[in-house]
Order: structure tokens, then C-alpha cells, then sequence
């Protein structure tokens, strides 16, 4: 179906009966099979015993904790695919919801106050069903069907129709459901389920950008702390000052409240250094520090790291162990006040003395010390021992020098650990891409070569169903990891109007992302290409396709003939996508033989500081010229090796197309053909 | 290489803004800057950033005349480019901006 065809309004009710969009053509190959207008109905489980109840699991709660999605505000990309999918099914509630083992909280509510309730418990909640059997619960008509019957929320919130996808982890848990559901009996239709499929699908890695970019945020903050301690350990030359200032720069990144005590040469212990993440329970915590050491000989975890040199760390009873041991009863009122629920104690070690501990603790909201923790503590810890040692007996400065160049190999460690956890989020946003008929597809992504930097380039591909191919490549200004959220949402919203609105012209769908992105309040500039591969069937019989395409501010693609000639495609391009309000766009169509490869790029392959754009594509061009007998994964590697020096300023994103021709089989380099990964779930 | 911004006022009692230098990442905070103070201005009557002297102008340019113009349109300020210099427009045309908002040659 060419774009001159019936064309849906993206804000028309789009309610299943809607006959026109049952007048599909399926797509050219076997295999994949096109969505249809026919009723589905789904339960994974019709006695309504789930086989293996799996919502009390407590890896899966763990992932669901992990998210950090519980208990907190909205998120606008949650509400936004709960809204689509609102719209899209033409139901008047959806929600992304997050099951813990006890209850069903709502991220998302469409159709709910904003000030409604923003939970239920597991068991009057659909979504337990989906969570169970890690499946979709598609139900027309909850009275009739034999799992929901009888459960309450048809009479608490009127639930006659539910259809629900559960959201699945990166590692295969479910951890909530993405549902809508209705008030009046529906008929799902098999596009109404697939909408939903792919829209919790998105959701499902919106949930594992937050928990990536929590663990990036968590590494971000122990890499600051090692920096900050190396800093007040170098910088001043009384260390035992430096050493008590530790107590400050631990908290909170550690726990709640932290006490530095030095030895002296007799071997007794001061306090030197005390904080509190609580400004009220500081003069608290002063009086403990005053009063705690008084008495307190031979007993008790501080002890007990100072004999054994290593950490010892209370996990729990923390209250209880430390009463047992203070000797003076204002210690002990202050004890109790501060409350905590874990603490440990770490030595500050040297090559051959314990000169000090570092007491860490933690009330019962901060959870116990991971691994990680401890180790940082260990570290963090050492370190001092090392500075003190060096500072008492200064002869051993060559040891210093040894421990903090290993305390600089471990930042950089974690330096490059944490920009490993920046570009895992990225690679999950970008796509595995399909293999269609005769059309071997690569792509190239490479990070701006900055510390902390993700992107907001990418690439996506897709088989809609109609049996075109639909390549999108574009650039969300900027560099963090907003931009590359807000990238996710575009690319996810832009896979979701290509797969809908498969007979609309590239121009289309760019101007309904643009209203899309008004309707959300998203306003970050964003270059985008959105590319048509076609045949229609005089096509078919000269082996013929047609490249249509429109530009939304994007660099022109380039097109290179079977004799390896290449060619910048004349493109007028429009505005970027959140720049100007109601403007015409245009779309281009070129002729397509076989053996010609097309390229996409973002502008970081051409935009140099030192060089116009029309010379870098004329040098593109160039290089592009020298690639004529290249395969297609050769050309782009010499593309990147040619035009993208080692560590580029801005991120680059290529995608190239090269179409063989279908006389001939299915060349080996194209690879294996993946049919089926029209919308790869991800 | 630094972007210096001179303001005038033209006969039509417009905010004009001399631009001089490089207009990226590094100097857009700058200009942001100046367009804002120039918008609350009292009785400018409209906005206009001459490019005639920017000798380098990137993607974050290009962000930086955006959030300027929607700033002025939310201002209800006639907002026109003046002069843009042939690297300038090359950007603008690549980034299919041209067409986006008045363009004047210097002279007006």
C-alpha cells in the first residue's frame, strides 16, 4: 500500500471495528503473519490455579525493588505509553503497574485521578494473573470467564474487559503488567493485542533503562567518593585532620552517620572525626563520640577489627550489640536515639599497624552492606591507614606512592565500569535489525569519547505490515542520559506509528512524532530520517524498488550504484522535529537496482570543527568512491575508519542498506534472514 | 575562539544582536543569555540576531537559535536572522531551517 492510499488521522478514535484496517495486503514473504481485526481472547491459565505462582518469588520482588519505580511519582515516559495505549485501544483506563509480593502499584493510572488511590493489593488486582503465568491475560468479558469471575475489582472499579501484557525483565522476570481495561464487554482484536504487546515491550525496557541508569548513578556517586577521599588525603599535611574528615565525606554515599577514631602511640583510641547525614542528630552523635569510648576495653566490633585487622560489619542487632558493649549510660541514650539497624567497623590498616577504625552505620531504611559497600569501605579505609602510616614514619614514602597509584588504577577501573553501564543502557535502546527479502541491512553505532556521555543518536528498522521496509535514523540534541532517555521514547513512539500507520508516507509519520512530541511536552530538537523501502508489483516484475523518504533537518543519505558510484540523494529537508510549530514536509522517492547500497548517517560522521559540511560530504563521497568492490560490512568499517578520528566529539550512528537482487539466492555475506523479527520485542 | 555580542537598537526600535565568533556548545549559554535580557527589554520591537561574524556554527547553534526564536514567539517578539554568513546558511539549509524564520540581508 502506497502512502497515496487511506491515510487514518493519528487522533481519529481508532476502535477495533474500524473496518478499513482490515483491508490490509500481507506482506511478501512467508512466515509473519499480519495482525487482523479478528477477536482474540487469551488466559493462560482457564481453572484459574496458576501452576507455579511466582509473585512472592524473591529474585523477582528484588528486580521489581530495583526499578525504583516503586513508591515514587510518575514518570512521564510511563504515562506517555500508558496514554498511547489508551488511545490506541480506545480504552478508558490503562496502567503500567510494578507487583510486589503484596500489592499492584500503579506507575502509571490513565483514567484515574491523579490524587486516586496508587495501589492495590496483589489479590484483587488483575495484574497478579499476568505475573503469575508471565503471559497475557486478553479477557472480552471478565464476568463470563472462568480465572476472573469472581474477582473483586469487577466490582471495585468495574472491570468488564482487561487485556494485559505482562513487563518482563532482562532477565525473564515479570515484574507489573501493562494492561487497559474497559467498562463495558470488548472484543479484543489481534491488532488491539499487538499494540499492546509492543507498547509493554517498551515499557519493559523503559524499566530496565531506570534500573541501568540507578546502577550508573550508584557506581557514579562510590567513583566521586574515591576521588573526593584521594583528594582530602592528599591535600593537606597534617593527616590525622584528614583522615577525621572522612567521617564527613563516607556519608551519605555509606550510610547515615559515620565516626573516624585515630590510636595513639599507647594504643587507646580517640574520636577524631563524626557526621551525621541528619543535621537534628548531629549534637547526638557529638554526644555519643564524646561519651562511647569511655570504658569500652576489650570488647565489642571495634575491638574486634582492631585484633583481626579486617572489617567486621553487624549485619543486624546492631541496636542491641552496641548497647551491650557501652559502658557509660549517655553513650547508651545516644545509642538508642541514633538506632541503627547495621554498622561496621573497618580498620585503618597499614603495611604492619592498625592505626585507627572507620565506624560506618545505618539505620533500618538503608538495607544491609553489599559486597561492593564493604569493599569501597576496605578501601576507602586502607587508604587512610596508608596516609597515617606515611605520616608517622615518613621514611616509607615510596609505599605511599605504590598505594595511591593503586588507588588510582582502581578509579579508573571504576571510571571505565561506569561508562561500560552508560553504553549497556544505549545498546539496549538500539535494535537488532531485520533481515527482510534480498536486503542485507548493517549498522554502526560509536559513542562520543567523553567520560559519562551516552548518546542520542540511533538507528531502527522495521517491517510494518503492509511488507515495505522502514528504516529511521535520528539525533536527540544532546549528550546525557536525558537525551538518551527521551531518545528511547521517540524511537519507541516512532516504532509504534510505523507499525499502525503502515500505508502513511515517511513525511507522515515525521509530522505526527512532531505533534506527538507537543502533545507530551517533549521539546528536545531531534534530526530524524525516516526512509521507505518499496515495491509495488510493477516493481516486482522489472526488480525494481523505490526509496521514498522525508527528512526532518537530518544529513542527506547517500546512495552508491552497483558500479560503486555514489550519489547524495537531492533532499529538501524540513525542521528539525520541536522547532518550528505546523510546517509542510516533502518526501522524495528514488529508483532502487539491485546491487545499489544506501547509506544513512547521523551528522557526527561530517560535522568537524575544522571543516565546512559541504567538504566533509564531498570527503564522504570520496572515501565512499574508494569502496567499490568492498562487501557491505567492509564499506562501513572504511567509512568509520576514514571519516571518524579515535575519539570523536559527538556520537555517530550509520546505517546502510545494500539490496541484491532477487534473481540470484540470498548472498552468504547478507548473513542468516530473520523474517520474523518485524517487531522484535526486545 | 569566543563569540562577543554587541546589542543595538535599529531605526525600527528592534533588539539587534551582533554576533562575532562561534556560536557552539561552548558560547550558546552566553547568547541564551543576552536574547533573554534582550526580550525583557521595554519597548524592543521585535528580536533580531545578526550572523554575519559567525565563523563557526554547529548543532548546539542551531539549538540555540531555536529555544531563542520559541522564546520569542512565546513573547509575542517578531524574531528575524540578519546576515547569516555562507556557513551559517549551509547549516541552516542542511538542517532544513531556512525557511524557518525571516531572513534579512544587513542592509535592512
Amino acid at each position: 500500500m502506497g502512502p497515496s492510499g487511506r491515510r487514518r488521522r493519528w487522533d481519529s478514535p481508532c476502535h477495533p471495528s474500524n473496518a478499513a484496517t482490515g483491508a490490509r495486503i500481507g506482506p511478501a514473504w512467508p512466515g509473519l503473519k499480519p495482525p487482523t481485526q479478528r477477536a482474540v481472547e487469551h488466559y493462560a491459565d482457564p481453572v484459574g490455579v496458576p501452576v507455579e505462582p511466582c509473585i512472592g518469588d524473591s529474585a523477582r520482588v528484588a528486580a521489581v525493588e530495583a526499578s525504583g519505580l516503586l513508591d515514587a511519582g510518575p514518570e512521564p515516559a510511563f504515562d506517555d505509553l500508558a496514554a498511547l495505549a489508551s488511545r490506541l485501544l480506545n480504552a478508558p483506563f490503562a496502567f503500567v503497574t510494578l507487583v510486589d509480593s503484596q500489592r499492584s502499584f500503579g506507575t502509571a493510572r490513565i483514567g484515574v485521578a491523579a490524587d486516586g488511590p496508587v495501589q492495590n493489593t496483589a489479590d484483587e488486582s488483575f495484574c497478579q494473573y499476568v505475573v503469575n503465568s508471565g503471559g497475557p491475560l486478553i479477557v472480552g468479558d471478565t464476568l463470563t470467564n472462568p480465572l476472573t469471575a469472581d474477582d473483586p475489582a469487577i466490582a471495585s472499579m468495574g472491570v468488564r474487559a482487561w487485556a494485559g501484557y505482562p513487563m518482563i525483565s532482562e532477565d525473564g522476570q515479570p515484574l507489573g503488567s501493562f494492561c487497559v481495561i474497559d467498562t463495558q464487554v470488548r472484543q479484543w482484536t489481534e491488532i488491539d493485542v499487538e499494540v499492546l504487546r509492543v507498547l509493554a515491550a517498551a515499557a519493559g525496557r523503559e524499566v530496565a533503562l531506570r534500573a541501568a541508569a540507578r546502577q550508573a548513578e550508584i557506581a557514579n556517586e562510590r567513583l566521586t567518593l574515591l576521588a573526593e577521599v584521594g583528594q582530602a588525603l592528599g591535600e593537606t599535611l597534617d593527616a590525622e585532620v584528614a583522615v577525621g574528615r572522612l567521617a564527613r565525606l563516607v556519608i551519605p554515599v555509606l550510610g547515615d552517620w559515620s565516626i573516624v577514631s585515630l590510636a595513639d602511640d599507647a594504643g587507646r583510641l580517640t574520636d577524631v572525626g563524626w557526621w551525621h547525614a541528619h543535621e537534628p542528630l548531629r549534637p547526638v552523635l557529638d554526644k555519643l563520640a564524646r561519651e562511647r569510648l569511655v570504658g569500652l576495653d576489650g570488647a565489642g566490633a571495634t575491638h574486634a577489627a582492631r585484633q583481626s585487622r579486617r572489617p567486621v560489619v553487624i549485619a543486624s542487632g546492631a541496636l542491641e550489640a552496641g548497647l551491650s558493649v557501652l559502658r557509660s549510660t549517655q553513650a547508651q541514650d545516644a545509642y538508642r536515639t541514633l538506632a541503627p539497624a547495621a554498622y561496621g567497623v573497618w580498620p585503618l590498616t597499614s603495611s604492619d599497624a592498625v592505626h585507627g577504625v572507620l565506624v560506618i552505620a545505618r539505620g533500618a531504611r538503608r538495607g544491609a552492606f553489599t559486597q561492593a559497600e564493604t569493599d569501597l569501605a576496605a578501601n576507602i579505609a586502607r587508604h587512610a591507614g596508608v596516609v597515617l602510616d606515611n605520616a608517622r614514619l615518613y621514611t616509607r614514602q615510596r609505599e605511599i606512592t605504590e598505594a595511591l597509584a593503586e588507588a588510582n588504577g582502581r578509579m579508573r577501573e571504576n571510571a571505565r565500569h561506569d561508562r561500560g553501564v552508560a553504553r549497556a543502557l544505549q545498546d539496549a535502546m538500539l535494535t537488532l535489525l531485520p533481515e527482510p527479502d534480498h536486503l542485507h541491512l548493517t549498522a554502526r553505532y560509536l559513542t562520543a569519547d567523553v567520560h559519562d556521555q551516552v548518546g542520542g543518536d540511533w538507528y531502527d528498522a522495521l517491517l510494518p505490515p503492509d511488507g515495505a521496509t522502514t528504516l529511521m535514523i535520528g539525533d536527540v540534541a544532546g549528550h546525557d542520559i536525558a537525551a538518551a532517555s527521551v531518545m528511547g521514547q521517540l524511537r519507541n513512539l516512532l516504532r509504534a506509528l510505523a507499525w499502525e500507520h503502515d500505508d502513511a508516507a515517511p513525511s507522515e509519520l515525521i509530522i505526527q512524532l512532531d505533534r506527538v512530541m507537543a502533545d507530551l511536552g517533549i521539546s528536545t530538537m531531534t534530526t530524524l530520517l525516516v526512509a521507505r523501502i518499496e515495491q509495488d508489483d510493477a516493481d516486482r516484475q522489472t526488480g525494481l524498488r523505490t526509496l521514498r523518504w522525508s527528512c526532518a533537518g537530518h544529513p542527506s543519505p547517500v546512495l552508491i550504484d552497483a558500479a560503486g558510484t555514489p550519489t547524495l540523494l537531492p533532499t529538501r529537508a524540513g525542521p528539525p522535529l520541536a522547532t518550528v510549530r505546523s510546517v509542510q514536509r516533502h518526501d522524495h522517492t528514488a529508483t532502487i537496482r539491485p546491487g545499489d547500497t544506501l547509506l544513512l548517517y547521523t551528522d557526527g560522521l561530517i560535522e568537524t570543527r575544522s571543516h565546512e559540511l559541504s567538504e566533509r560530504q564531498a570527503q564522504l563521497l570520496d572515501v565512499l568512491h574508494g569502496c567499490r568492490d568492498l562487501g557491505l560490512d567492509d564499506m562501513v568499517n572504511a567509512v568509520v575508519a576514514s571519516m571518524v578520528s579515535a575519539q570523536p566529539d559527538d556520537d555517530v550512528a550509520l546505517l546502510a542498506v545494500r539490496f541484491h537482487s532477487e534473481d540470484a539466492p540470498r548472498p552468504v555475506e547478507a548473513g542468516q534472514q530473520h523474517e520474523a523479527l518485524g517487531m522484535p520485542t526486545g | 575562539m569566543d563569540l562577543s555580542i554587541s546589542n543595538e537598537i535599529d531605526h525600527t526600535r528592534r533588539s539587534v544582536l551582533r554576533l562575532a565568533g562561534a556560536l557552539d556548545l561552548a558560547s550558546r549559554d552566553l547568547l541564551l543569555a543576552a536574547a533573554a535580557k534582550a526580550l525583557v527589554a521595554p519597548d524592543a520591537t521585535g528580536l533580531v540576531l545578526n550572523l554575519a561574524g559567525v565563523s563557526f556554527f554547529d548543532s548546539s547553534g542551531i539549538g540555540a537559535v531555536v529555544q531563542i526564536a520559541r522564546n520569542a514567539e512565546d513573547a509575542n517578539t517578531p524574531f528575524a536572522l540578519q546576515a547569516p554568513s555562507q556557513r551559517v546558511s549551509q547549516v541552516l539549509e542542511i538542517s532544513g531551517l531556512l525557511d524557518a524564520w525571516p531572513i534579512e540581508d544587513s542592509s535592512v
